[in-house]
């Protein structure tokens, strides 16, 4: 919706241009590549199928190396590397928000290791969403562990932002911590986590069962392990915002769907723009971070609440830290609180099955 | 004095018998054949070949002389009249020229009228696709330059769908033909073509045209119902349209038009609102949905009726038997609107204690072709009328079928950014503006 | 560039919506085929000094008119995604974004029309029509990135829907359109068809009130395979004949299947293979699909899933070819489908004589017409190379105009054609009309009638 220069095409045009004639890359040019949350639509509609996200993943890499990124991005990889979280929150914060639980600490007696990443560990709204789900898996008796404290950054972001020397590094370590206590099997709260440790990590030798929470708790609900027939007293529409790094990138469009329509007096409806062709929130590739995206009426953020109270629902559904707190932001702004209610799906399961 | 002269000279160049100025030989071209308003021509040309036409522009111009392009005559808006100009009668070009039954096209001279060019056609196993309302001795030229529509037009549209290429003559004497021989000619540059649709003669002269032409449906079905409540017969015209994809024409008429239909020895009642619905398609697809149809109407007349109702469709005979003038305007009107326009005409009819007719074709999902019709002895009133109606019609964002001489005004006012843009294209193409320069343009 | 124009065009749309970086200059400087250095300087194309985005056409009025006073040429652009450089503002001055005005104002389902301002994308307006169960007429392949106002301005006689429902100038019911010096103007069919196809030369169209459709009752994708050029095209020759108009027709050939196949996908192969789409009334579609499968029976009726695929790759599939080159020439002829054969035996001549790697992709059009698209594959990175593969492609262009076919677009690119398809007199009366429009020349100048690369012709021969 802005000048045509950064759309994919116009990413790529100009970059060939300044390439073709060895201009020196000016810092709006560099900015350019960081408009992006790698929300991998512009592959999906590329008649040529160029693998456009990786393209601008070099890309960023190689203004990384050149260290001409900007502050912003400076400073979210810092914290990354001295602290696990792009907000320098201390370590010893991270599990935090699992004090007054019955989880406990991962060990090898464990089926899952419940990995929650660093939006819903630091951010009290996604820390709901954390609770939420432990909450549904302790219900489910399904036998997880978090690793606390020794979490760290799973990368995917870091990846996506070109540096690839310090994701590396990350996943080099979690793929060690992950073999010392001998991981087989990993549920993600964040489907960014679970891209990385499933696309990711077996390049670097570390070959996880990695699952999104949502095809665990399908499963589980399939089983009948989990008492939904009690579902909500009145019908209730409900949208689904379908994550970009569950979506189309893992392409898992049913699980969440399926625990969703399992639910009694849920009207799921869907967005004009939905699975492949879902909206992404914007927060992507650090955005939830940088915000580079933000600050106009029309962020991406501020189109998708748009679009799903277009739809009449009364809850719009997520199932990602990352969408939940751009699109709650967003709810916010646009005056719809009352109106609509962001909820992640572990939520939503917990507010029917307690 | 200079009409002698140039008499003369067109004499040379057509011929005697084709150049007319004696009283006797032109008054048929001075009287509109439908209000018998006079406007006399100084000379009456008939070419009969587009070579001998293309010589007529140097002597119009040297002796200051206007032209204006003439078919059978049966615009309403008296486009095909001239003050003291040169009328060009082109019912001499009226051969098929060719029809080619691989490509789906015909090519015709302008001049040639619908009934004769059907025959051939039908001959061959095709049709036209639409025909005009008036009658079917109306040429294709005609058609053409007032952005024809009639019955068929709900299927193929209006004839700006239905002509390929057309040959014409500038007021410069150049002939151009406007299109390309095999292809469209939508994205070669200006589609030149286009512009000549509806331009009523002020562009260039229509010599030859290439149409689109269409196999003959497997099967035609013909319905008429009679109603009583001019909404009912739209809610059945609207459903039709909507639910069946054979619906070629849908037309109603009320009772004064009917007592004029031919139907032989099974009269229809004249109290009322006929209705007509004809479907054409393949055997299956039609029978499926005349049966729909005739559940719709409710009682639907006899299947001979609707045959024979059909085959005298044409409004010009139907007004012609009454014998008195009448004042005829023809508009496309929403469809959503029409009834109320019906409803104006009853109105200003009983206001002025005059007689009149109504006549409606839908054209388009959301369009009609609705002619009103006052029944004059010559009194002022029926014309006050008219002019009441027209202002009302122009407020049901109503739109006069052709400008002409009587209805610029009406014209400029239900459409004017068009008549601007013609009014420049014009000046590209005539610039010795001999071409109609009364007409469309204010 | 004086720093008064600037500011004057920020005064008009606002600071956000005007630029002058060289980033964004680059970017509206090109369409989707490649410019190297050779053809800039061949064709003197100059960068522009200004991108505006108009929000509303009464913006585009004042800019015309300034652009008037100033001498400054203006080159309206929205989804660019046309080879025919028809957007390319060759003598700089001021590109107009148009995709900023992109609402659809409103959707009449009982009058079945639709309004909705020229930067829509065909898209977007069939996502929003598919909700109220209608549909366009016709729309292009490139519907991802084309607009109303540019499919119309470039013609709109070919692509989906076109065979069926016509060019899309018969399904305009009114435009909106800014004139060159600056006048608005509502313009009714049929007057608006002069815009139609006026490819950004005559005014700038704003907005547009197109005819809108039903969604069919039943809807087909058939697909057939011919191991024989004769049985494809007399196939195609007797659809014509039985008046069986199908709602979309594409087809590839041979050398196209097989890059293709090489670049890793599963297409059948075949000399010509045949998709199209048939859509209607239950019983009708039936019947056509009855009579398709004995009209097409010189070839092999291949699996409906592939069909379907074909159908959902429809925006795609043209263009996947470029991966083999890494670039690609597209000539875009119109050839008249009994001609077809003819025309694709002579291209292919050319095609070995020169030496070249031209494969065929075909797409349906209306009366009769087949959109013909040679794809040359090449690399722009060896600049001489791809500069005598381009010449070669503009005498595959002659060959075809020698058979009948003509040019589709004129753009930049085809201008040198348009004295070998239209007589004097009728480029006389065109460039009158581009006069009287526009009679300082500055609304996308050097396309069209305007054309400066006659000399090319000399170097075809």
């Amino acid at each position: 919706m802005g000048f045509e220069t950064y759309s994919a095409r116009g990413k790529i045009l100009i970059l060939k241009r300044f390439l073709e004639k060895s201009k020196p890359f000016t810092k709006e040019l560099i900015e350019n590549y960081y408009l992006c949350s790698a929300c991998g639509y512009c592959k999906q509609v590329c008649p040529t199928e160029i693998d456009l996200p990786e393209l601008f993943v070099t890309i960023r890499s190689k203004i990384v190396e050149e260290g001409l990124v900007s502050p912003k991005v400076r400073d979210f990889l810092e914290c990354i590397y001295k602290y696990g979280n792009p907000w320098g929150e201390s370590r010893n914060r991270r599990d935090e928000w699992a004090k007054d639980t019955e989880i406990t600490q991962y060990n090898p007696s464990h089926e899952f290791l419940y990995h929650v990443g660093c939006v819903g560990s630091y951010d009290t709204r996604a820390q709901d969403m954390a609770k939420a789900l432990s909450d549904v898996l302790l219900k489910s008796g399904v036998s997880f562990g978090i690793l606390g404290a020794k979490e760290n950054c799973d990368g995917n972001e870091v990846n996506q932002l070109g540096e690839k020397g310090l994701f590396e590094l990350l996943a080099n370590s979690n793929i060690q911590l992950f073999k010392d206590l001998k991981v087989r099997k990993i549920i993600t709260l964040s489907p960014h986590a679970y891209n990385a440790m499933k696309n990711e990590y077996p390049k670097f030798g570390g070959n996880f069962e990695a699952m999104h929470y949502t095809q665990l708790l399908r499963d589980i609900i399939k089983s009948g392990k989990l008492e939904l027939s009690k579902g909500f007293s009145a019908k209730l529409r409900v949208t689904y915002h379908d994550p970009c790094f569950l979506g189309r990138w893992n392409r898992e469009y049913s699980a969440p769907r399926e625990i969703l329509n399992a639910i009694p007096n849920v009207e799921l409806v869907e967005m004009g723009r939905n699975k492949e062709n879902a909206f992404c929130c914007g927060g992507g590739s650090g955005n939830f971070y940088t915000d580079f995206l933000g600050g106009t009426e029309n962020s991406p953020s501020r189109i998708r609440i748009r679009e799903a109270y277009e739809t009449g629902a009364k809850i719009l559904a997520v199932s990602c830290p990352s969408c939940l707190i751009m699109l709650e932001d967003a709810l916010k702004v646009e005056g719809l609180e009352g109106k609509m209610t962001m909820k992640d799906i572990s939520e939503i399961v917990k507010d029917v099955i307690f | 004095m200079s009409v002698d002269q140039a008499y003369a000279e067109l004499v040379n160049i057509f011929g005697h018998k084709n150049v007319l100025r004696e009283k006797e030989e032109i008054q048929q071209y001075c009287l509109d054949i439908y209000s018998r308003t006079e406007q006399k021509p100084a000379l009456v040309v008939k070419p009969e070949s587009t070579k001998q036409l293309s010589r007529l522009f140097s002597v119009a111009e040297r002796y200051e002389l206007h032209i204006t392009p003439r078919g059978s005559g049966f615009d309403p808006a008296m486009g095909s009249m001239s003050n003291n100009g040169i009328i060009v009668d082109l019912t001499r070009l009226n051969q098929v020229l060719a029809v080619d039954e691989e490509k789906h096209n015909a090519t015709v001279q302008s001049g040639i009228n619908f009934k004769s060019l059907s025959t051939v056609l039908a001959s061959k196993g095709f049709s036209l696709g639409i025909e005009p309302v008036a009658s079917s001795e109306a040429t294709i030229g005609g058609f053409i330059a007032t952005h024809g529509v009639g019955y068929g037009s709900i299927e193929h549209g209006s004839i700006l769908n239905i002509v390929r290429d057309l040959e014409i003559v500038l007021s410069d004497g150049s002939i151009v033909q406007t299109g390309l021989k095999d292809v469209p000619s939508y994205a070669t540059g200006y589609d030149l073509t286009r512009l000549l649709i509806g331009s009523e003669g002020t562009l260039g002269v229509i010599t030859e045209t290439t149409l689109s032409i269409f196999p003959k449906p497997e099967r035609a079905t013909n319905i008429a119902f009679t109603f009583s409540d001019i909404k009912v017969g739209a809610d059945i015209s609207k459903e039709i349209s909507r639910n069946t994809s054979t619906l070629s024409s849908a037309f109603i008429m009320d009772g004064s038009l009917m007592e004029t239909l031919q139907t032989g020895s099974m009269k229809v009642s004249h109290e009322g609102f006929l209705g007509v619905l004809r479907l054409e398609g393949t055997k299956e697809v039609v029978d499926l949905e005349a049966s729909f149809t005739k559940k719709v109407c409710g009682s639907p007349l006899h299947p001979e009726v609707g045959n024979r109702i059909w085959n005298s469709r044409f409004l010009y005979p139907l007004v012609k038997a009454r014998e008195t003038p009448v004042l005829v305007d023809d508009y496309i009107l929403p469809t959503d609107k029409n009834t109320y326009a019906y409803h104006k005409l009853e109105d200003i009819t009983a206001k002025y204690g005059l007689k009149s007719s109504f006549y409606s074709l839908q054209i388009s999902m959301d369009s009609n072709l609705s002619v009103f019709i006052f029944y004059t002895d010559g009194s002022s009133e029926a014309h006050i009328a008219r002019e009441e109606l027209e202002s009302s019609i122009l407020s049901l964002s109503g739109k006069p079928c052709s400008a002409g001489l009587r209805r610029k005004a009406a014209m400029k006012k239900a459409s004017p950014g068009s008549l601007d843009l013609l009014k420049k294209i014009q000046g590209v193409f005539d610039r010795e503006n001999l071409l109609n320069p009364e007409k469309l343009v204010l | 560039m004086s720093i008064t124009l600037f500011d004057s065009l920020v005064g008009i749309v606002g600071e956000k919506n005007v630029s002058n970086k060289e980033m964004d200059l680059i970017c509206y400087s090109s369409d989707i085929a490649p410019l190297p250095e050779t053809i800039v300087s061949t064709y003197g194309i100059k960068m522009p000094s200004v991108v505006v985005r108009p929000q509303n056409p009464d913006q585009i009025s004042a800019i015309l008119k300034l652009a008037n006073e100033k001498s400054v040429p203006v080159t309206p652009r929205a989804g660019a995604s046309s080879a025919m450089g028809g957007c390319l503002p060759i003598d700089g001055g001021i590109v107009l974004d148009m995709t900023s005005m992109d609402s659809i104002i409103s959707i009449d389902e009982e009058g079945m029309k639709a309004t909705a301002q020229a930067g829509v994308t065909f898209q977007k307006l069939l996502q929003e029509l598919e909700k109220r169960n209608v549909k366009p007429g016709t729309y292009p392949t490139s519907s991802p990135s084309a607009t109303i106002g540019g499919y119309i301005s470039n013609g709109g006689c070919a692509g989906i829907g076109a065979p069926k429902y016509g060019p899309i100038s018969s399904q305009i019911l009114q435009l909106e359109v800014v004139l060159p010096d600056g006048e608005i103007l509502l313009v009714n069919s049929p007057y608006s068809s002069l815009f139609a196809g006026a490819e950004g030369t005559l005014g700038v169209i704003t907005q547009a009130v197109l005819r809108i459709y039903p969604i069919p009752e039943s809807f087909v994708a058939l697909a057939y395979g011919f191991d024989n050029l004769t049985f494809a095209c007399d196939g195609l020759k007797k659809l014509l004949e039985f008046g069986i108009m199908p709602n979309s027709l594409t087809f590839m050939d041979k050398f196209f299947l097989e890059t293709i196949c090489e670049l890793g996908l599963d297409f059948p192969k075949h000399e010509i293979v045949a998709c199209l789409t048939l859509e209607g009334n239950k019983h009708l579609v039936a019947a056509q699909e009855k009579a398709i499968d004995k009209i097409f029976s010189g070839g092999k009726k291949l699996d409906p899933a592939f069909a379907m695929e074909e159908w959902n790759r429809k925006y795609k599939t043209e263009l996947l070819i470029k991966r083999a080159g890494p670039t690609i020439i597209l000539i875009e002829a119109s050839v008249p489908i009994i001609k077809l054969k003819e025309a694709v035996n002579r291209l292919r001549e050319v095609n070995e004589k020169l030496g070249l790697k031209a494969s065929f992709y075909g797409i349906m059009g209306y009366g009769g017409s087949m959109l013909t698209m040679p794809i040359v594959l090449t690399d722009e990175r060896m600049e001489e190379d791809y500069f005598n593969t381009l010449l070669s492609t503009l005498k595959m262009m002659s060959v075809i105009i020698s058979t009948g076919g003509v040019i589709y677009t004129v753009g930049l690119h085809n201008c040198i054609f348009m004295g070998l398809i239209h007589n004097e007199k009728k480029l006389e009366i065109m460039k009158s009309l581009k006069k009287k429009f526009d009679p300082y020349g500055i609304l996308n100048p050097g396309k069209l009638t305007e054309c400066r690369m006659a000399w090319l012709t000399s170097l075809i021969k």
